[in-house]
């Protein structure tokens, strides 16, 4: 097993990264939760999940990805609406904006956007990916859907730099579309050995309950 | 042994030189090919083996999505019972960086030993410091993308690396690792302290294991799978890794053993019908010798010797034939083979060949040599030209020992008790069909006397029909072996339609995908203004499989868990979502082999349901059939739709090719991304491309698969060439046994011929006669054993070959006309020599 025994300067600079990164969501988050939710979640009928194959459910079934789950939460609240779970495994921003028109026939006015995964994963530019998240939220915007921007983040053999910045990006774009965020879509699972699959990157059952539990009490913040 | 013995055996030899030489010939021909095709084979799965192994590069690996435990290994390695060499690999993903650019990569960090097999091959040949310092090998494409050069520094976690060389061959890399991204190779001991690993970070470690001599067999993996539980370790062998090779190469291993069985069964075939014809002969000389006071042991006695003296005869020369010969083949080999086979000659398949000289001969004649016993003396004051001797059913029984003898060969060298015991039915039940038949045609060849036929016609068909039992003899002998030399070359022309890859000219350089639906027109006139053209633009509809005739196919699992990790498999697979694709026909790769062929027809089933084509062996896995109804999820949007033909793939022909394909007009307005390929791209022109492409679609992944492309073909290449040449020579085999069979059987005709001579026939009449008979019975038993064949080859590709079947006419008729051809040459051949003998000396023989 390889691992550093000594706290080396490239650590320290990663620390205080950490420490920004945090502080920065932290002060954003009350402005995010606080951006233009005009309407109750409660009024929500239905719910666009778009995503990738961690929101498709890859290797587990329909009924246990995370989607599914946070539907049936959200039905015992009373809530009476539907949930599209739009996942496609592989799938990278670059879909985002054809995927959102095929769903429109669905009349979302909720989408949780939940791509970009992949683009990190492929190493593809950045302002790329960033490019294609905001033309969907624009059409999003333009068709009066609400939106909620899933965050994404890489692992760190991908480097210091690229995963900060890939970081960074999804936070940006919410910050500047005045979109809701949410900062991580695998918040308390990524690299959870007992929440994943063998191959170590799809959640297995449990770790879309976790996600799910996530996804929900962020609904649950909805005004 | 007794000198008055020794001197009756070499009396009978002396006399029967025909039959001696004829014998001799045809049981070393089969004992000969027997060992060839067996070292042979074994030499060629040596060598494509090796092929497999080097895209592991091991032959065994242990490897997860972590670092190993050394507890793991320690308990892992204690199932060996030998040494094993051993290294490790670490892979993972990561963007290198210059001052100017950076680029995702696949970092292969590895420790000396790596590869086991296969290589890694440099352009530059100079001592290296990969061991020992900061240096990384990188594929040729990485110097274009970021503008480097051997020598340049790049960026790596928080590293600095220095270029040392460039890869420009990497035997280790497979289609599936065929990856996003250029690899760099670095050493291990460089990975420590390296900043990028901490949690999260994801990676695959393997620990690969060269095996000295000891087998890994299945047995074994059981149990290692057994002491590494953990799902997220995947235990692998080289077999495995060469995935669609792997399976083809059982393939082959098993026409191998069919080819040297059949070679064998020819031969036993051709001496059984020498020995048969030459006890006959001699049937009024036993007679005589009987009533002259000769005990029965003491002439089986002296048969059995004689036959083994036969039978170590034929397998000396087989040796020495196989001594002469091998060296030549190898010379051969070397010239046309791609594969370095080496062909030697051990005193374990010495021991081989006289033992099955020796023994294989006597199990062969047994049936004829026992029944003897009930001859008579009083045989010889019955009113007919030759002793004939009347078979009892009961003899049936002195069958048995060969049939069980040759029974254990088909297990042994087709490694399955399944598929021995299918390929010996099929020969015992068409056996049984062409006994039968040929009975038949020869009983209804017999001429009505109202019917004009020319007279020496009419006679030559009066002589097949009335003696129906010798002729039939020989027809079943040349219709067997016409069914045996067909057999190969239909298994041959299925097998290499799996096998064989098309022309380069065919095969794609790039592999393009992640193409969205209003990129395709864009990308076609951006890939046409670089001069190329961007192909077989194929959608991807991700879907779930949520019912298979409205029974649920996906398994919820909430928080059950999972009690076997086979289980755990299972269901990941049924939960995995399917990939989906629409055509409005089929591409030159793939063929219908059940169900309606509906591309480009009106949709007229009555549930109106969109139809389906599936890929056999995915139909199998999901116990799919035809008129199933499969309700899918698109996107949130239910689909429902209907198998309606069940499609063979040729997977290696490297087109887009899709497990589920529906027909055009269902899904286009489905999400879904595009593929595409390009063709014919020389390595410069491939850089270019890919970086103009990735330029104007950032999105737009590209593949280069040339160098998966050729490795592929040139494993298809060395199993095409085998197949080929083992087929030449079964058929090589076959035809010197027909040609034994066919000219026995003509000189066996040479006093009837006589007789008719010394009565005055003319001998344009004695031609005809003879040619006629022999046409007939050549061509109708050749025709019959043809037809028969590609019945029986239907019936092993089904149970082998995982049903390839692909009629192929043109052998059959092919052989059809050569064994007719020999019948008509050696009739020709023996009328000849009656008209130019004496009949005082005809008759004396």
């Amino acid at each position: 097993m390889i691992t550093g025994g000594v706290i080396n300067k490239s650590e320290i600079m990663n620390f205080l990264n950490a420490r920004v990164r945090n502080f920065v969501i932290i002060s954003l988050l009350p402005f995010l939760l606080s951006t233009p939710a005009s309407a109750t979640l409660l009024q929500k009928k239905v719910i666009l999940f778009l995503g990738d194959s961690i929101t498709e459910g890859l290797g587990v079934s329909k009924d246990d990805a995370y989607p599914a789950l946070v539907e049936k939460k959200l039905n015992k609240t009373g809530w009476q609406g539907k949930v599209i779970n739009a996942g496609f495994s592989g799938a990278t921003s670059a879909s985002g904006v054809s995927r959102l028109k095929w769903q429109l026939k669905n009349k979302p006015d909720l989408l949780f956007l939940a791509l970009g995964a992949n683009d990190g994963l492929r190493g593809l530019e950045i302002t790329s990916t960033q490019k294609n998240l905001i033309d969907t939220i624009s059409l999003a915007k333009k068709e009066k859907i609400e939106i909620i921007l899933a965050g994404m983040q890489m692992p760190p053999n991908y480097g210091a730099r690229f995963t900060e910045d890939f970081k960074q990006m999804f936070v940006s774009v919410a910050r500047e579309q005045k979109i809701h965020f949410f900062p991580f879509l695998l918040e308390g699972v990524a690299a959870d050995k007992k929440l994943n699959q063998a191959d170590g990157i799809h959640p297995n059952e449990k770790g879309h309950q976790v996600i799910a539990e996530n996804v929900f009490n962020a609904l649950k913040g909805f005004p | 042994m007794s000198p008055f013995f020794l001197r009756w055996i070499f009396r009978e030899i002396k006399n029967n030189q025909k039959f001696t030489w004829f014998f001799i010939l045809i049981l070393s021909l089969g004992l000969t090919g027997f060992s060839v095709l067996d070292v042979f084979k074994n030499s060629l799965e040596v060598s494509l083996k090796n092929s497999s192994k080097a895209l592991l590069s091991a032959d065994l690996s242990v490897s997860a999505k972590r670092f190993l435990l050394p507890a793991e290994i320690a308990t892992f390695e204690k199932q060996f019972k030998t040494h094993f060499e051993k290294t490790r690999v670490v892979e993972f993903f990561s963007m290198v960086s210059t001052e100017k650019n950076s680029r995702l990569v696949q970092i292969k960090a590895i420790e000396p030993g790596f590869p086991f097999y296969g290589e890694l091959k440099l352009r530059e040949k100079k001592p290296s410091q990969f061991r020992n310092k900061p240096v990384v090998w990188v594929y040729p494409e990485l110097l274009v993308f970021l503008d480097l050069k051997i020598g340049d520094s790049l960026r790596l976690g928080d590293r600095n690396f220095i270029i040392e060389n460039v890869i420009v061959d990497d035997t280790t890399q497979t289609f599936r690792t065929a990856s996003l991204a250029p690899r760099i190779y670095l050493s291990r001991e460089n990975l420590e302290s390296f900043s990028l690993f901490r949690k999260g970070t994801t990676l695959s470690e393997a620990y690969l294991f060269k095996a000295p001599d000891e087998k890994i067999d299945t047995l074994f993996l059981k149990s290692a799978s057994e002491i590494l539980p953990d799902p997220e370790i995947e235990i692998k062998t080289s077999e495995e890794a060469g995935q669609e090779t792997g399976r083809i190469l059982g393939y082959l291993s098993d026409y191998l053993g069919l080819v040297a069985l059949v070679g064998l069964f020819l031969s036993g075939l051709g001496s059984s019908f020498l020995y048969r014809s030459f006890v006959n002969s001699r049937l009024k000389t036993l007679a005589i010798q009987s009533s002259l006071g000769l005990q029965k042991t003491a002439a089986q006695l002296i048969d059995l010797i004689h036959l083994s003296l036969l039978g170590l005869v034929s397998a000396a020369a087989s040796a020495a034939l196989a001594l002469l010969v091998f060296p030549l083949i190898q010379k051969l080999l070397s010239e046309f083979s791609p594969i370095p086979v080496q062909l030697t000659i051990g005193l374990q398949t010495m021991a081989v060949l006289f033992f099955m000289g020796l023994f294989g001969s006597m199990l062969i004649c047994l049936p004829y040599l026992i029944p003897l016993q009930r001859l008579s003396p009083s045989r010889l004051f019955q009113e007919q030209t030759q002793v004939k001797f009347n078979p009892k059913p009961s003899d049936l029984l002195f069958y048995l020992p060969s049939l069980v003898c040759f029974w254990g060969l088909s297990i042994w060298q087709s490694h399955s008790f399944q598929v021995g015991i299918i390929f010996f039915i099929s020969l015992i039940g068409s056996f049984l069909i062409l006994w039968v038949l040929g009975l038949f045609f020869l009983r209804i060849l017999q001429p009505k006397r109202e019917k004009k036929l020319p007279s020496p016609i009419r006679q030559a068909l009066f002589y097949l029909s009335r003696q129906r039992r010798s002729s039939s003899t020989a027809f079943v002998a040349l219709a067997l072996g016409a069914l045996l030399i067909n057999i190969l070359p239909q298994l041959k022309s299925s097998l290499a339609q799996e096998i064989q890859s098309p022309e380069s000219t065919q095969i794609p350089s790039l592999f393009l995908f992640d193409i969205q639906d209003e990129q395709v027109s864009p990308l076609q006139e951006k890939v046409k203004s670089l001069g190329f053209e961007a192909k077989d633009f194929s959608p991807l509809i991700r879907a779930r499989l949520l019912e298979i005739n409205d029974v649920a196919f996906e398994r919820a699992n909430g928080n059950a868990g999972f009690n076997t990790r086979e289980q755990e498999v299972e269901q990941r697979f049924r939960n995995r979502g399917f990939n989906l694709s629409y055509r409005e026909r089929l591409f030159p790769s793939e063929t219908v082999i059940a169900g309606e062929n509906f591309y480009g027809t009106p949709n007229t089933s009555p549930s109106k349901l969109p139809r389906i084509s599936v890929e056999k062996r995915f139909a199998e896995r999901l116990g799919l059939n035809l008129d199933d109804k499969l309700k899918f999820d698109i996107q949130g949007v239910e689909f429902e739709g209907q198998v309606k033909n069940l499609r063979s793939v040729k997977w290696n022909s490297f087109q887009p090719n899709f497990f589920m394909v529906f027909e055009a007009g269902y899904l286009e307005e489905a999400p879904k991304i595009f593929l595409s390929s390009l063709y014919q791209l020389n390595d410069e022109q491939k850089i270019k491309v890919q970086l103009e492409i990735v330029r104007a679609f950032p999105n737009v992944s590209v593949i280069d698969i040339d160098r998966i492309v050729q490795r592929v073909l040139q494993i298809s290449e060395k199993m095409s060439f085998s197949i080929q040449a083992m087929a030449l020579l079964s058929v090589f085999v076959g035809l010197i046994v027909l040609f034994s069979i066919a000219q026995y059987q003509v000189q066996s005709r040479k006093q009837d011929l006589n007789l008719l001579k010394i009565l005055g026939a003319p001998s344009a009449f004695l031609y005809q006669q003879l040619i006629a008979e022999f046409f007939v019975l050549a061509f109708l038993a050749s025709l019959l054993g043809a037809v028969i064949s590609q019945l029986v080859s239907y019936i092993l590709t089904q149970v082998l070959f995982g049903g390839l079947w692909t009629p192929n006419w043109v052998w059959p008729l092919i052989t059809v006309f050569l064994i007719g051809l020999f019948g008509v040459l050696l009739a020709a051949l023996t009328a000849w020599q009656v008209m130019q003998a004496k009949p005082r000396d005809l008759m004396s023989t």
